[in-house]
């Protein structure tokens, strides 16, 4: 199967991030210090900066020296996390297999899964257009497509900032004739005088190179270097961090003395059901195991899973089933906690539409709850049943971040 | 001294003594055994009734929802009597005894918690059980709702509950079941998971009744088996407002309707899906069943793409870990424009498999529409709804 890989890399990072938090540094050279108290190297650089000479990992005094009317902007890592969650959850929304790569690159693997029709170049287009939604349009990113993640990465720097770049099966010759050798990723300076000494000066003279000998030279990575050479890259995408494979997804919440009887439980229950099917559905998972937990005044836990026939993603349908459990089990006369949690996943995607329509107009109604939700923060728009339970909404959530660099409309 | 006269009626142990075909004794316990209870909260749902009358005796197995009974010829030598036994050790008894040749039951006045069954110089003593625990049986309604014949309606439930939901435990518990709507001089039936649905319509020789039944699939099955086994050409059906009864000459099987209300499926048959294909059913099947074994393990998705005036069908699936399938299928006729949708390859395959004829038809519109597949030789009386996969994004 030929794959189809992108890199994802964004233009001048954390300094397209300041200058979109403050529009008054907009088409201006900046440059991004170290934390507020080291300031005497450059972490990244505008591209107005860029013009002048400006680099990453120069002294600050010289980049005061190439481009006198600078500013230095003290970095600041919360907002780029914001971003940098921001702009992996839009990748992962188009693939799972999201390898990122540092704060600011991704690769993701976009493999025809023989069900997205689309060409490559034109999801990267939808790509960059979301990224500019969400995050603000002086954020922007260049895009690379290959058969592997070397190329893709060689693309992505080929037309920046702001560009598509697709290095196609027939232009791979080309590529690796013209590139030169410390543009692959994995050849660094030291690397590429060894290949000199060698008498290999180009990308094309290493693919050719005998691999005998370039693992005589280099042990284990010659056989690499040569594939690299010939431009292959058999390496898979890797999802790494948190986007590492969900077993289940759950929610547990203890309960305020206040709220200790099965009948004002009851609204909270409603609600966790909620955020396992907001969760589920974030990730692009439905499950057809739902598990109730219920702890007593004794501290004793009681507990059960049933497994419907069908994957579910609506908190509905999840506290429908908990209740079908709670039926089985019984409740606490004082619970002091509640826990649901949905396991047996599988990509909603890979699902069949549901038949009838009255349920698809559902599905559509909840990812609207969830964008609004997104926009204007957790529980703008909530159903009725869990009314009384808003006080208790757990403080840490992944989308949940103060708006200090809210997207611009 | 207690007077004997005083004791009451029910204390005295039942005789038996009968004896009967041991083939018509297997056939028997064949027919009821399903229908055994689990027993872990009545313990006497476990047993098998028999009602011993003059000229036969009627084994009956109930777990509540699900009854059946079924009469059996035999001869006997006592005054009618009604015994219970453990139903599971019945059913093994008559697996690993010779077919051919008779079995006795009676029981010993000396011991009268046993009854003796013999077969030949085999002999087990069996523990009864409780007469007056097992549950009573509904009555039957007085009149029937409709006289099915037995081919017919078969295939009927061949063909609607492999389209149903299969699972205990659901929040949708319709989907478990088969929709049944009696009136306008015919039935239909309808099954669907959420995904797919199927749609069978059966003429009704005259029969003025209307009404809407919700049968569970699970008996529909069971019933489909056991009119196997059984010889008759018709069962007749009725029904109260909680239970459904299939009867012929020896049986009476009922089981609890679901009471909940079946999607409305009418808004799911689409009406606008202008290009239909034509295909050969056995090669269609065939390829399909090919295309399933490079499909993902999650989606099962296989891709059907059609050019607009082309006579062929090509079916793709691919997965990353397996590989990737393709092959081309003639259409019997060019097809009048261009589309390329997925399903689930099993949902196809699980209604190709059921229906009848050389070539079936099956319209699409676009990607995102419902594909809808018939016979096309009994167009209209089977009709199949199955949702596409959506594109990925």
């Amino acid at each position: 199967m030929k794959r189809v890989i992108f890199h994802v890399d964004m233009d001048s990072y954390f300094a397209s991030v300041e200058q979109q938090a403050n529009p008054r540094l907009r088409g201006k050279p900046i440059v991004v210090t170290g934390r507020p108290t080291i300031r005497s190297i450059v972490a990244a650089a505008s591209r107005e900066a860029k013009e002048a000479g400006v680099k990453s990992a120069m002294p600050t005094w010289k980049a005061e020296k190439l481009c006198p009317d600078i500013t230095l902007v003290p970095g600041d890592p919360d907002k780029y996390e914001w971003v940098t969650n921001n702009f992996f959850s839009i990748l992962r929304s188009y693939s799972s297999r999201l390898e990122p790569f540092g704060v600011d690159e991704a690769f993701l693997d976009l493999t025809p899964s023989g069900l997205d029709l689309r060409s490559p170049e034109r999801i990267a287009g939808e790509i960059k257009r979301r990224v500019s939604d969400r995050l603000g349009n002086w954020i922007t990113c260049s895009i690379g497509i290959a058969r592997n993640k070397l190329l893709a990465k060689l693309a992505s720097d080929m037309d920046k900032p702001d560009g598509v770049t697709l290095i196609g099966d027939g232009d791979v010759d080309a590529v690796l004739r013209d590139t030169p050798l410390t543009d692959l990723c994995g050849i660094g300076t030291r690397i590429e005088s060894r290949l000199n000494r060698m008498g290999i000066s180009s990308i094309a003279e290493l693919g050719e190179y005998p691999e005998k000998e370039l693992r005589r030279e280099f042990g284990v990575i010659g056989a690499k270097l040569k594939l690299m050479g010939q431009g292959k890259d058999p390496s898979p995408v890797l999802p790494a961090g948190y986007s590492e494979e969900v077993k289940s997804v759950g929610h547990s919440l203890s309960l305020p003395d206040y709220k200790r009887t099965p009948r004002k439980a009851m609204p909270i229950l409603f609600k966790l059901a909620q955020q396992v099917g907001y969760r589920l559905r974030k990730r692009d998972l439905a499950a057809s195991t739902i598990k109730l937990y219920v702890r007593g005044a004794e501290y004793n836990i009681t507990g059960k899973q049933i497994t419907l026939g069908r994957h579910v993603d609506d908190g509905n349908e999840i506290y429908s089933a908990c209740l079908r459990i709670k039926e089985k089990i019984g409740f606490p006369s004082t619970p002091t906690m509640v826990g649901v949690r949905a396991s047996n996943l599988r990509d909603r995607n890979t699902l069949s539409q549901p038949i009838l329509p009255k349920w698809r107009k559902r599905e559509e109604l909840l990812d609207v709850m969830d964008s609004v939700n997104e926009e204007y923060g957790e529980e703008t728009l909530y159903f009725a049943a869990q009314s009384g339970s808003e006080d208790l909404l757990p403080s840490v959530g992944e989308f949940r971040r103060p708006g200090d660099l809210g997207p611009e409309k | 001294m207690t007077d004997p006269e005083l004791e009451p009626e029910t204390e005295r142990p039942a005789q038996v003594d009968l004896s009967c075909q041991t083939k018509d004794l297997i056939y028997g316990m064949d027919v009821v055994k399903r229908s055994l209870g689990t027993g872990r909260d009545m313990p006497i749902l476990t047993g098998v009734k028999m009602e011993i009358g003059g000229e036969e005796m009627k084994l009956t197995t109930t777990d509540l929802e699900m009854t059946t009974r079924v009469a059996i010829p035999i001869t006997n030598l006592a005054e009618p009597a009604t015994v219970v036994l453990k139903g599971d050790v019945l059913a093994k008894i008559t697996q690993r005894i010779p077919e051919s040749g008779e079995v006795k039951l009676s029981s010993d006045p000396e011991e009268n918690q046993k009854v003796k069954l013999s077969s030949g110089s085999i002999t087990f003593d069996l523990f009864q059980m409780s007469t007056d625990d097992f549950p009573s049986v509904d009555e039957l309604p007085e009149e029937p709702i409709a006289e099915l014949d037995v081919g017919e309606f078969k295939s009927a439930i061949k063909q609607t509950t492999f389209a149903a939901l299969k699972t205990k435990e659901t929040t949708r518990l319709s989907l478990t079941g088969v929709n049944t709507i009696i009136g306008e001089g015919g039935m239909k039936m309808v099954a669907t998971n959420g995904y797919r649905m199927a749609i069978k319509s059966l003429p009704l020789s005259d029969s003025d009744e209307e009404g809407t039944l919700l049968i569970e699939s699970s008996a529909l099955s069971e019933l489909d088996r056991i009119l196997s086994q059984a010889d008759s050409d018709v069962v007749t059906t009725y029904a109260s407002k909680s239970e459904i009864f299939f009867v012929t000459d020896e049986i009476v099987f009922s089981d609890k309707l679901i009471m909940e209300e079946f999607p409305d499926f009418e808004t799911v048959i689409p009406e606008g899906n202008e290009l239909p294909l034509r295909i050969n059913r056995d090669e269609f099947l065939e390829t399909l069943t090919r295309a399933e074994i490079t499909a993902s393990e999650e989606s099962g998705a296989v891709r059907l793409t059609v050019e607009e005036e082309m006579k062929e069908l090509t079916i793709y699936s691919s997965s990353p870990e397996k590989g990737e399938f393709e092959e081309v299928v003639s259409l019997n006729e060019a097809s009048k424009g261009s589309v390329e949708i997925s399903f689930k390859g099993e949902f196809l395959v699980d209604a190709l498999r059921r229906m009848k004829g050389q070539e079936v038809v099956l319209w699409l519109e676009d990607a995102e529409t419902a594909g809808l597949m018939e016979p096309a030789e009994e167009s209209g009386d089977f009709l199949y709804v199955c949702m596409p996969i959506s594109s990925t994004t």
